[in-house]
């Protein structure tokens, strides 16, 4: 996840972001399939917060490179954690899979992807732009 | 810590499994509903209801062949042979009937077999979902840089 080239850390960064999106829609598909599944309990994958601490604040400076000689500082994300949860409404098998949650979860998770698949190719478009000098 | 690499095939897979195991519960459903007043059966006495446990099984990834982390499909663990007594129909022209004129009828509930048959059409329905928005998701990442 290093080696960008051309896209450099951001495209690194939205690499790496739509790689956890995916995961996160594998562990939704889960737990929508273990919606029956006794004793289930549903999973929840998280990264928004590792994943702000990799993004410059607001009253710090982001880092710079000063010379092209300098090493880019890709963005190393953490791969995320897995928790599982409980419901707001037991069910009666043990089972803590709420069907609407993870519904509306990837609905937000696939907007969010798209979202993500688009910056990257608008970055790209724009330096092919560049390239072709146009 | 987990590892993220894992093809869009993992989640296919465990939908496909979703999918498999409520066809499966809509099929012993459909059997217990056709066999709701059977009174003979091969094993002898009436027939006797049917529940499929469902049990989550780990998959793995298909590139890697490590176990994608967190993602489980389901299986259907066995199929349960309810084992309460049947219901007593009194009809005393009824070939089967006992001594006394009543007949052991199959332990099923309609009302409860197609509560049971609604809802697995709902999670069929849920799985179909998920399957094309991951197929979306798939199909959007093959967008990238067009």
């Amino acid at each position: 996840m290093s080696d960008f080239g051309l896209l450099g850390s951001s495209g690194a960064f939205k690499a790496n972001l739509l790689e956890l999106r995916k995961r996160r829609q594998d562990i939704i598909a889960a737990n929508i399939a273990n919606a029956d599944t006794p004793g289930y309990k549903a999973r929840r994958l998280s990264f928004e917060e590792e994943l702000s601490k990799t993004l410059p604040r607001g009253d710090e400076l982001p880092m710079r490179r000063s010379m092209a000689g300098h090493m880019p500082t890709p963005f190393e994300l953490e791969d995320g954690e897995i928790q599982e949860v409980e419901t707001a409404i037991p069910k009666g098998d043990m089972n803590s899979v709420d069907l609407e949650q993870e519904m509306s979860r990837q609905t937000a998770n696939q907007l969010l992807y798209n979202y993500a698949v688009q910056s990257l190719s608008g970055q790209i478009k724009k330096l092919k732009m560049v390239i072709d000098g146009q | 810590m987990i590892d993220t690499k894992s093809d869009f095939l993992t989640s296919f897979k465990v939908t496909a499994s979703g999918l498999a195991a409520q066809r499966m519960r809509l099929n012993i459903i459909a059997e217990n509903l056709a066999n709701a007043q059977t009174t003979r059966t091969p094993e002898g006495g009436p027939y006797k209801r049917r529940d499929p446990v469902f049990m989550s099984r780990p998959f793995q990834d298909f590139l890697t062949r490590e176990q994608a982390a967190g993602a489980t499909g389901v299986a259907v663990d066995r199929i349960n042979v309810d084992q309460r007594p049947p219901r007593l129909q009194y009809d005393p022209t009824h070939p089967d009937a006992n001594a006394d004129g009543y007949v052991a009828m199959p332990n099923i509930d309609t009302v409860t077999e197609m509560v049971n048959m609604m809802s697995a059409s709902r999670s069929y329905e849920a799985n179909v979902s998920v399957l094309n928005a991951s197929k979306a998701m798939a199909l959007k990442a093959l967008e990238i840089g067009r």
